[in-house]
């Protein structure tokens, strides 16, 4: 078990969770309050432990970036009963000090950069301080972590990325922008599963699905899994997302240790 | 040819629902589901098979439905809507026998906003992610993931059969406009001033809503959160009351995003999530705070008269005060149903 000293050194940290009742019928358990790896690690550990408890009335728990929700039945758990459920499990270790997930991937996805795909590219790059050429790059090479899955289904927001990409979101929410979109603002990167209006600038586009009802499980990735992306010109994109329609997979998998 | 049901003409959100998706949070997929689950049970009873098959959820407004390659068993649940059966009234809440040659008609909504057209062995429109429920943001469910529209054929199961012209009472919640709620996750976001005046006022239920949320009009000014939040994304509830940068309140409801970062200042207790969907637009209403004993007993109390829904079935022409008029009954329906009743 690490320290205190070492956990509450974490910007952002709470020094205990903070367990929340969400309604009648769900609790939230917060580690933290920024997107943070080791508060994000903290929630994806204590989703994996609220499963393997398999709590009796528990219907569903999901990490989210800082958290962990958890639905019950409370005619089948009293919440009173629930709470100190989760407190004895929240008292086992100091979660902020959980590693990553055990089983986790590294996805190579094929994303098209600037253009018709990624229409603020330059803009972006002008906002970073570089050229369009070096901020596509840059982008794809920077090893995102898969922080959470939320918004929509499939919806990834992946990050951290360097200081220098601490850009604004726009002022005005922008019409929809098509499936596979990358979106980035705060040093954070969101891959849209679906069109979807927003309020965050488009570097690019991938040809992947990451929701996928024909799929089981419908979202392959996961969070606390790292992206990478592969850069393809227009040609390139269209003749994947001709495949990836097709239901050949079009990303590339690896186990990380 | 197997059963189906035909939309000869569709209200502007029509779409096919069943319990939903439960258990997929994770993935960022909502439940989803029938916005009003307590009109669910009530066709499930009024029909006699389970809650979980898929009917349709017609909000504000219906439209005209024929029965193909036989006749169907239907019941109408949740708002009342105007309807008629070849040009003659239908009551609301009721159970009718659809011939292949009759018109059902449904119209607008008198009261409620969400009413639901069951049928017998429930539609039989593919299951997608474990559930028939149409999910339009991400175009799974339903048919083709869409809402429905003129010309389409939806598949209906197997019906075990059973009498129809059958009548339940119609639902409290329906017309309820009182919310009870418990404060929200981020309540202390908001200064004890604010807090007390969104108990203290009464809202607007206004016509900018959908399955995601519904907007709330506040009798004055907008809500304004006292500290900021940091922007980092939480997951949310069915039933939290957010409070966006407009300060104007939206209510979350069956199909929102699993995650959202702006405050949540109060969350309707589970036994009043059918009341507040069935809120009409343009209806006032408030919201009163209890504590999570009197939200537990609420929900005890809903459970209960779910369960014991079928012993408030009743055969239509036993009840005449709830015809509103007698000629246009499908009276053989009822007569036959009725001496059931008796001898069962």
């Amino acid at each position: 078990m690490a320290s205190q000293s070492d956990t509450q050194s974490i910007e952002g940290a709470y020094a205990e969770p903070v367990l929340r009742a969400a309604g009648d019928s769900a609790l939230l358990i917060a580690f933290g309050d920024r997107l943070d790896p080791a508060i994000n690690n903290a929630a994806i550990a204590f989703d994996a432990r609220l499963r393997a408890a398999d709590i009796t009335g528990v219907s569903e728990t999901a990490p989210t970036i800082r958290s962990v929700l958890v639905r019950f039945d409370p005619l089948e758990i009293a919440p009173e009963r629930l709470r100190g459920a989760v407190a004895e499990l929240l008292a086992e270790r100091d979660w902020l000090a959980a590693p990553p997930p055990a089983r986790r991937s590294l996805w190579r996805i094929p994303a098209c950069y600037g253009g018709e795909h990624g229409p603020d590219l330059d803009e972006i790059a002008d906002l970073v301080g570089c050229s369009p050429a070096q901020a596509a790059e840059r982008h794809a090479e920077a090893r995102q972590r898969v922080f959470m899955l939320g918004f929509a289904p499939g919806v990834a927001y992946l990050g951290l990325l360097p200081e220098a990409w601490n850009i604004p979101r726009l002022k005005e929410i922008r019409p929809e922008m098509p499936a596979g979109s990358l979106l980035v603002a705060v040093r954070q990167t969101v891959l849209f599963a679906a069109a979807m209006p927003t309020g965050w600038r488009a570097i690019a586009c991938t040809p992947f699905r990451s929701f996928d009802p024909r799929r089981e499980p419908p979202v392959p990735i996961a969070p606390g899994d790292e992206i990478g992306f592969v850069p393809v010109d227009a040609t390139e994109f269209a003749h994947l997302r001709e495949r990836a329609e097709n239901g050949e997979s079009i990303v590339d998998q690896e186990e990380l240790a | 040819m197997s059963a189906a049901l035909e939309v000869v003409a569709a209200g502007p959100s029509l779409t096919v629902q069943d319990a939903g998706r439960p258990g997929l949070q994770r993935y960022g997929i909502t439940q989803g589901g029938a916005m009003d689950a307590v009109a669910m049970a009530e066709g499930a009873v009024l029909l006699g098979q389970e809650p979980t098959l898929a009917a349709i959820e017609m909000a504000g407004f219906g439209g005209k439905f024929r029965a193909c390659g036989g006749p169907l068993r239907i019941a109408l649940t949740g708002a009342a809507m105007r309807a008629r059966l070849d040009g003659q009234d239908q009551p609301w809440n009721t159970s009718l026998t659809l011939e292949p040659d009759a018109l059902l008609e449904i119209g607008a909504a008198d009261d409620g906003a969400y009413g639901y057209l069951h049928v017998g062995g429930g539609f039989a429109t593919p299951e997608q992610i474990g559930s028939r429920s149409t999910h339009l943001r991400s175009a799974i469910g339903g048919l083709e993931g869409r809402a429905l529209r003129e010309g389409d054929q939806l598949p209906v199961g197997e019906d075990r059969g059973g009498r129809t012209g059958m009548v339940l009472p119609r639902g409290k919640r329906i017309g309820q406009r009182e919310i009870r709620v418990l404060w929200g996750v981020q309540a202390d976001a908001f200064s004890q001033d604010e807090r007390e005046r969104f108990l203290a006022i009464d809202f607007d239920m206004t016509t900018r809503r959908d399955r995601q949320g519904a907007r709330l009009k506040p009798q004055g000014e907008p809500f304004h959160a006292e500290s900021a939040l940091t922007g980092v994304s939480d997951a949310v509830v069915l039933g939290d009351i957010q409070v966006p940068g407009d300060g104007l309140p939206v209510a979350l409801l069956a199909d929102r995003q699993p995650t959202g970062g702006y405050p949540r200042i109060a969350t309707v207790i589970s036994a009043d999530l059918a009341a507040l969907v069935q809120i009409p637009g343009h209806a006032r209403f408030g919201f009163r705070l209890v504590e999570e004993e009197e939200a537990l007993a609420a929900l005890r109390a809903q459970r209960r008269e779910i369960a014991e829904l079928s012993r408030q079935m009743r055969a239509l022409v036993r009840d005449p005060r709830d015809m509103g008029n007698l000629l246009a009954f499908n009276l053989v329906d009822g007569v036959i149903s009725a001496r059931e009743e008796e001898t069962s």
